[in-house]
């Protein structure tokens, strides 16, 4: 599998991660790229018909806890709080600042 | 320092009052003084609280030393994928440089609760991808054994610090190999328990139908000391399986001599260094001689484990690192203050954020993913993966005079020099092959050393055994370890 330009800047869109621009990580990028993809028609030769895909880990079924509210002391509320609050780069009066997303 | 200090040694020592909780934890810190600007483990090192803890707890000692928790104590070393509250987590990534844990992982929260002490934060392959530690964004750590080749990966950081005794034991974690691989490369003993035998929350998610955190350690028997006091249920983590695993620390009482030991044959075949497959086979001979059952098996889709892996893993990987996009975790320095839409923003933060091999991964995922090649890659491989894990149920079916434990090589050569795979990642996926299988299936396995080494590099098998059966592989590999090898 050929990875070109048009894809490889298609990937880059996809993924949300600004394209590379210099020329020669472009091209080692493209030829890794294709060489992985390759390496992965090993799995054609496999017979597969009827075979349903594993999504999971393991056979064991999801268990979800029961979605109730904590009683947290107030003081553990504020400092979890302010926990994530203090990884915001951008915060306004304890509140996360996002860029406008039109101009 | 004595340099085949255990835990279980250390347990005695504090109970004896042989030394104090304060010395030990200063002898480990002085070791990381003196030698970890060479070898480069650490990432942090929590230098005054681990002795202030130590302080607090040479206290209690002096109280009570009744019904002390076997980590009581115990200096360690924590992979900087998993999460301590008030500390610095970076996943050896840029994009995280400035991220501050806002909560305890689990497993830390279980590790306090026994009363370890936190040494500091050790280097990975960033995100946790790769196998040599050379991708992390800080730096290159060196194998304390040779300090021109890699400690292996991506737990290089964790592995090198027990093999260099700079802690008495670790935490790494494991989607394809990443404690089993450098515990080999270091020749320390390193487990990747049962999928869902330690929750997971609070460990930066790679890919999440492989990941567990397991140990790193000096003996099977300390690296299940370790996996008893992370490992049980978590309503936090919703696929932590309820299973209890205890007494860990007394494995002579588990009898192992009934068990019947499969040897697998696709894992010795072409690639697999001659000198390690001589030393598998010499310890296959011991087992022998020892009077155990072996039996050769086949696990037929082993050879198809890396194309299968490095389809999945990118495809979760690419969603699970969509998180990071610049609004939260800390943030780049550099994007600060710039003014820009919120796109923009994301593809600048991420385009400066994440290295290569990250970049690279999250580009195949997005392609295996997207529209018109899901079917022939993503779905494709979750296919061989079924059938993978039915090799496995196979061998292992008691029904069918099943093996109850597996015995493989864990790499095909030993530590590799530095930069000899670093710019060609089809061969650093290559090095993955035989580890991969027990994450696809979601078994656990034991990596340790056959005793044997390789112009002085240490050679590993593992042992991987039925779902949850945690207690029989260290029994296993705890008795090799004492009396065989």
């Amino acid at each position: 599998m050929e990875i070109n330009d048009d894809l490889l800047d298609h990937l880059f869109a996809l993924s949300r991660i600004e394209s590379e621009k210099d020329p020669k990580k472009r091209e080692k990028l493209k030829k890794d790229l294709s060489k992985i993809l390759d390496y992965f028609k090993d799995l054609e030769s496999v017979e597969t018909t009827n075979v349903k895909p594993l999504f999971g880990g393991s056979f064991l079924d999801n268990v979800y806890r029961k979605d109730e509210k904590q009683n947290l002391a107030p003081e553990e509320k504020k400092r979890i709080r302010e926990n994530c609050v203090d990884d915001f780069p951008v915060k306004e009066h304890g509140y996360l600042r996002v860029p406008p997303i039109f101009e | 320092m004595d340099k085949n200090l255990t835990i279980k040694k250390f347990h005695k020592g504090i109970i004896n009052g042989d030394f104090s909780v304060v010395e030990i934890t200063d002898e480990y810190l002085k070791n990381i003084e003196n030698k970890d600007s060479e070898i480069g483990s650490f990432l942090d090192v929590y230098k005054d609280e681990a002795i202030k803890k130590s302080k607090e707890l040479d206290e209690k000692l002096k109280n009570t030393k009744d019904n002390l928790s076997m980590m009581f104590g115990v200096p360690m070393a924590i992979k900087d994928n998993i999460l301590v509250e008030g500390k610095r987590s970076t996943s050896a990534s840029k994009i995280l440089e400035n991220y501050i844990s806002s909560y305890d992982a689990t497993v830390i929260s279980k590790l306090k609760k026994d009363e370890a002490v936190l040494l500091g934060k050790t280097n990975l392959d960033e995100f946790a991808m790769g196998a040599s530690t050379e991708q992390s964004a800080f730096k290159v750590t060196k194998n304390p054994i040779d300090h021109e080749r890699v400690p292996g990966g991506s737990s290089g950081g964790s592995a090198s610090a027990v093999a260099g005794n700079m802690a008495l034991g670790a935490l790494g974690s494991d989607t394809g190999g990443s404690i089993r691989q450098p515990a080999g490369f270091c020749g320390i003993v390193g487990l990747k328990p049962t999928y869902g035998s330690v929750s997971r929350y609070g460990l930066m998610a790679l890919a999440s139908s492989l990941d567990q955190i397991g140990p790193l350690a000096k003996t099977v028997e300390d690296a299940g000391i370790i996996f008893e006091s992370i490992s049980g249920k978590d309503n936090f983590d919703s696929t932590s399986a309820d299973t209890i695993f205890d007494d860990l620390n007394n494995l002579d009482s588990v009898e192992t001599k009934d068990f019947t030991i499969g040897v697998p044959k696709e894992y010795f075949v072409e690639g697999l260094d001659k000198k390690i497959e001589k030393s598998i086979y010499d310890t296959i001979e011991k087992f022998k001689k020892a009077g155990y059952k072996i039996k050769e098996i086949s696990l037929p889709h082993t050879k198809y484990a890396v194309s299968c892996y490095y389809i999945i893993l990118p495809a979760e990987a690419s969603a699970n690192l969509a998180r990071y996009d610049g609004l939260r975790y800390g943030g780049l320095d550099s994007l600060r203050e710039g003014k820009m839409n919120l796109l923009s923003r994301y593809l600048k933060e991420r385009g400066d954020g994440f290295g290569d091999e990250p970049t690279r991964r999250i580009l195949l995922g997005a392609f295996v993913l997207s529209s018109g090649y899901y079917d022939a890659y993503y779905s494709k491989a979750q296919k061989v993966r079924r059938l993978m894990m039915e090799d496995f149920s196979m061998v292992f079916d008691k029904n069918k005079d099943g093996v109850d434990v597996i015995l493989a090589p864990v790499t095909p050569t030993t530590a590799f020099k530095i930069g000899e795979k670093k710019d060609d990642p089809l061969a650093m996926y290559l090095s993955d092959i035989f580890t991969i299988p027990a994450n696809m299936a979601g078994l656990p396995a034991l990596s340790l050393p056959t005793g044997d080494l390789v112009n002085g590099l240490p050679i590993n098998f593992q042992i991987i055994g039925r779902y949850f059966d945690e207690k029989n592989i260290l029994a296993l590999g705890h008795c090799y370890e004492n009396r065989l090898k």
